[in-house]
C-alpha cells in the first residue's frame, strides 16, 4: 500500500523535495505494517497444500544438539519401514555424518545444508522437496537444525511439530524455551533409561510442558533401549493414516 | 542469537516489498520496526544483527528505528486479563501459570522510507 505521506520529521527539516545534481527525488514512506512471518508463513500454507494433495506426512523434529533426534529416527525407520515409504531430509550447518547414519536403517534421505543460518524456513524446506522428489512418500521426517530457539519461530509448512528433551537438559527446559513448546505437538521426552542418574522430575516436566501447550502430546521413551517407542511409533502411524484421508 | 535470523528474514521481506512497490532502485532511508514484548526478541541484539546482516549491501546506511509494544495474555484458570512482564509471567489474581499471550507476540515491519525519484 502506497500512502505518499510524509514523515512530520521529514517535512518540518524541508527536506521534502531535494535537489541533487542529475535528478529531482522525493521521500516515499511505503506502510506496511506486515510481520516478518508473514510470507513464511504463507509460504508454509502452501506448503502444506501440495503436500494434502500428495498424501505426504511432513514431520518437523527438533530439539537441541545431542538430545538423540538421529538415534531416535534411525529406531523409528526400522519399526516402520516394513509398513510405508519413510524419506528423511536432514538440516545440518555443514557435512552429512548424520544422513549416513540414516541411510543405512534403509530410509531415502537427503542432506541439506543451511549454510551457516540456524533453522529451516518453508522456501528451503520446499527446495529440499524438489531436490529429493517426495512423490510416493508416504511419512517425510525434517530433522531441522540441533536448536530451541530459531527452528521455533520460523513455519517448515509441516503437518506437525515433534521435539525431543534428552533427560540430561533437565525437566525445566519448558520454561526456558516457551515457543518451542509451544508449536510442537508432540514432546518425546527421550534417555529415560538414565533417570536414575539425574535430578529429572518427570512430573515435572509434563506440567510444565502443557503449561505452554495444553494439547501437546508427551511420550517418555528410550531410543536406544527402545523403551515407550512403540507409543510413538503409533502416534505416527495414525498421524500419517489421518492426513492421508 | 536468533535475531541474526529474523534479520535475514526481514531483508528477505524488504527485497520483495521493494520489488512489489517499484522501488528497487530506490535509496532505503529507514525501516520502522514494531517489536512485541512477547515476542521473545531483545531489540539490541535485533539491531548488532541489522549491523551485521546488513555489512556492506544496500541496506548498510539503512536506519533502523525498533518500537516495542506491550503484549497482554489470557489468564487459562481464571481467565483475566493482564500484561506478564508486569506481574512476572504469573496472574495477578489468582497466582496462575498457564498463560495464554494473546497480543505483543510478533514482530512487524510498520513502513519504510525511501527516496525516490520525481
Amino acid at each position: 500500500m502506497v500512502c505518499g505521506r510524509i514523515c512530520e520529521d521529514i517535512r518540518q527539516r524541508d527536506h521534502f523535495i531535494i535537489r541533487s545534481s542529475r535528478k529531482m527525488e522525493k521521500y516515499r514512506v511505503i506502510e506496511i505494517k506486515q510481520s516478518i512471518f508473514a510470507d513464511n508463513d504463507k509460504q508454509a500454507d502452501i506448503l502444506r497444500g501440495k503436500l494434502k494433495e500428495k498424501g505426504v506426512f511432513l514431520l518437523n523434529l527438533m530439539s537441541s544438539p545431542g538430545a538423540g533426534k538421529t538415534t531416535t529416527l534411525s529406531r523409528t525407520i526400522e519399526m516402520l519401514k516394513s509398513e510405508m515409504q519413510i524419506g528423511v531430509m536432514e538440516a545440518d550447518i555443514d557435512s552429512d555424518v548424520d544422513a549416513a547414519a540414516i541411510e543405512n536403517y534403509g530410509a531415502r534421505v537427503i542432506q541439506l545444508h543451511t549454510g551457516g543460518m540456524c533453522h529451516l524456513d518453508a522456501g528451503m524446506t520446499e527446495q529440499g522437496m524438489e531436490e529429493f522428489g517426495v512423490d510416493g512418500l508416504d511419512l517425510l521426517v525434517l530433522e531441522n537444525v540441533g536448536n530451541l530457539v530459531c527452528p521455533a519461530e520460523f513455519d517448515t509448512g509441516a503437518v506437525k511439530n515433534a521435539m525431543i528433551l534428552s533427560v540430561p537438559e533437565g525437566h525445566d527446559k519448558p520454561l526456558k524455551y516457551p515457543l518451542m513448546f509451544q508449536v510442537c505437538d508432540v514432546v518425546l521426552v527421550n534417555k529415560v533409561d538414565v533417570l536414575p542418574y539425574f535430578d529429572f522430575d518427570m512430573e515435572k516436566c509434563v506440567e510444565y510442558v502443557h503449561m505452554r501447550n495444553p494439547e501437546a502430546k508427551v511420550i517418555p521413551i528410550c531410543a536406544k533401549t527402545g523403551e515407550g517407542m512403540e507409543a510413538w511409533a503409533d502416534w505416527l502411524r495414525e498421524q500419517v493414516e489421518d492426513w492421508k484421508k | 542469537m536468533h535475531e541474526l535470523g529474523l534479520c535475514d528474514a526481514m531483508l528477505k521481506m524488504l527485497d520483495k516489498i521493494l520489488a512489489e512497490e517499484g522501488a528497487a532502485d530506490c535509496k532505503v532511508r529507514r525501516v520502522v520496526l514494531e517489536i512485541g514484548e512477547l515476542s521473545g526478541v531483545v531489540p539490541h541484539f535485533m539491531e548488532e544483527s541489522w549491523k551485521a546482516v546488513t555489512d556492506r549491501t544496500l541496506y548498510a546506511d539503512v536506519l533502523l528505528d525498533i518500537c516495542t509494544v506491550p503484549g497482554y495474555a489470557d489468564c487459562l484458570d481464571c481467565g483475566a486479563h493482564l500484561r506478564p512482564v508486569q506481574s512476572g509471567f504469573r496472574c495477578p489474581g489468582c497466582g496462575g501459570e498457564k498463560l495464554k499471550p494473546v497480543s505483543g507476540i510478533d514482530m512487524t515491519i510498520q513502513s519504510i522510507e525511501v527516496w525516490e525519484e520525481e
